[in-house]
């Protein structure tokens, strides 16, 4: 008798935990959300420099983008500084105003405490003077701060318009 | 609840959840992005590859079965494009040659699909894409094909024309060009990527422009192996 309570103990506690795990599974993939918190900053075009940002007390952030300029389809050294965020991802991606459209995201790494670098580039080919968002989002546990900093690139001299256009051959 | 079925149900429980989790590690090609040098991931199970139908710079049929059974290298170019486009095309001629040269498993097909249909037309691709490689296709055909395509692969263009004063005008995705927009010129603003697609059609990566050759080529291998 005893045998048999114990038996149907195990068996409960067995079902329980694949239970537990199972609702932690489906929990995890299908109903937890990031709640991000959206941060514009105005004040500063960080084509031109450096730009600070506070978010509370306690955190704060600095992102510098070199070169200066940021112009498109050139490979950018992006430097983020990060203070007060117990980070488990950071990454930057570039959002055309004018032509509504999101570029890929660059992940950085973390190079030492508190600062991230990654290199990036605006994979747009414009002749024109465009508006962007600069978006650098900040993953921490249940929550993320995106933080959108404006910037301008600047128009190019018009082409010639004839073609097609092809390099020589070496 | 019996304690046989109990435990039946249990195992069977541990086993879905077990599956389903080793499942999604094998298809989240997103753990790879800290071992790769310049390509993003941008998989996505859940985006088909539409059906499309385009001609290659021989005038043959392009359409879906020209991205089965082998690795391809996409990317949307215009022979009209000053700068990008041609040097794009030759550093993926480039790193064409690097992996043949390093003897890689992978050796991708290089699809350049043109933005521009209007202009380029398979006999201008023919000379265009043979000047970077003689194995290159270029791909052109009815623009709203192209268009479609486009939207898949995530990538943007837009045609900007010229005033009478030179002054850029851009034009909304719909708009007709004028009548002389041939005859004065346009040019096209867009996005440059280039894009990884598997052999069963699927977008894995993105490289963006301004490769280097051999981090791309260390990608390709690295994706290539974990498919």
């Amino acid at each position: 008798m005893l045998k048999i309570i114990k038996y149907k103990i195990q068996n409960l506690i067995l079902f329980t935990l694949v239970l537990i795990t199972a609702t932690g599974y489906a929990y995890k993939y299908f109903f937890q959300e990031v709640a991000t918190r959206h941060i514009k900053v105005d004040d500063c075009q960080i084509s031109e420099s450096s730009c600070s940002v506070s978010i509370d007390e306690n955190r704060s952030l600095t992102i510098d983008i070199l070169p200066r300029g940021m112009i498109p389809t050139k490979i950018m050294d992006i430097n983020a500084h990060l203070k007060g965020f117990d980070v488990d991802k950071v990454l930057i991606n570039f959002e055309g105003i004018e032509i509504d459209h999101n570029l890929p995201a660059y992940r950085f790494d973390e190079v030492s405490n508190g600062h991230f670098n990654t290199k990036g580039l605006i994979t747009f080919c414009t002749l024109d003077s465009m508006h962007w968002w600069a978006n650098l989002v900040i993953f921490s546990g249940n929550e993320s701060w995106k933080v959108s900093f404006p910037f301008e690139t600047h128009k190019a001299v018009k082409p010639a318009v004839e073609g097609p256009f092809m390099p020589i051959k070496k | 609840m019996s304690n046989k079925l109990l435990g039946i149900v249990s195992v069977v429980v541990l086993l879905i959840v077990v599956a389903f989790y080793t499942l999604d590690i094998n298809k989240n090609y997103k753990s790879l992005t800290p071992q790769l040098a310049v390509a993003q991931i941008m998989h996505d199970p859940d985006k088909k590859l539409p059906i499309f139908s385009l001609l290659d710079h021989n005038s043959n049929v392009f359409n879906n079965d020209g991205l089965k059974d082998h690795w391809s290298l996409l990317l949307f170019i215009y022979t009209h494009c000053p700068d990008v486009c041609p040097t794009e095309l030759a550093n993926i001629a480039m790193l064409k040659s690097y992996l043949e040269g390093e003897q890689a498993a992978v050796i991708p097909n290089v699809i350049a699909i043109t933005f521009d249909a209007l202009r380029d037309t398979p006999k201008v691709l023919k000379t265009y894409v043979a000047h970077f490689d003689k194995d290159f296709i270029g791909v052109s055909g009815d623009q709203k094909n192209i268009d479609q395509l486009v939207k898949y692969f995530g990538a943007y263009y837009e045609r900007v024309i010229y005033d009478d004063n030179d002054k850029p005008v851009t034009l909304k995705r719909n708009d007709p060009l004028p009548n002389n927009a041939i005859e004065k010129g346009y040019i096209i603003n867009h996005t440059a990527t280039t894009y990884l697609v598997s052999p069963d059609g699927q977008v894995l990566a993105g490289f963006p422009i301004s490769h280097n050759i051999k981090n791309m080529a260390n990608d390709i291998n690295l994706i290539v192996e974990n498919y």
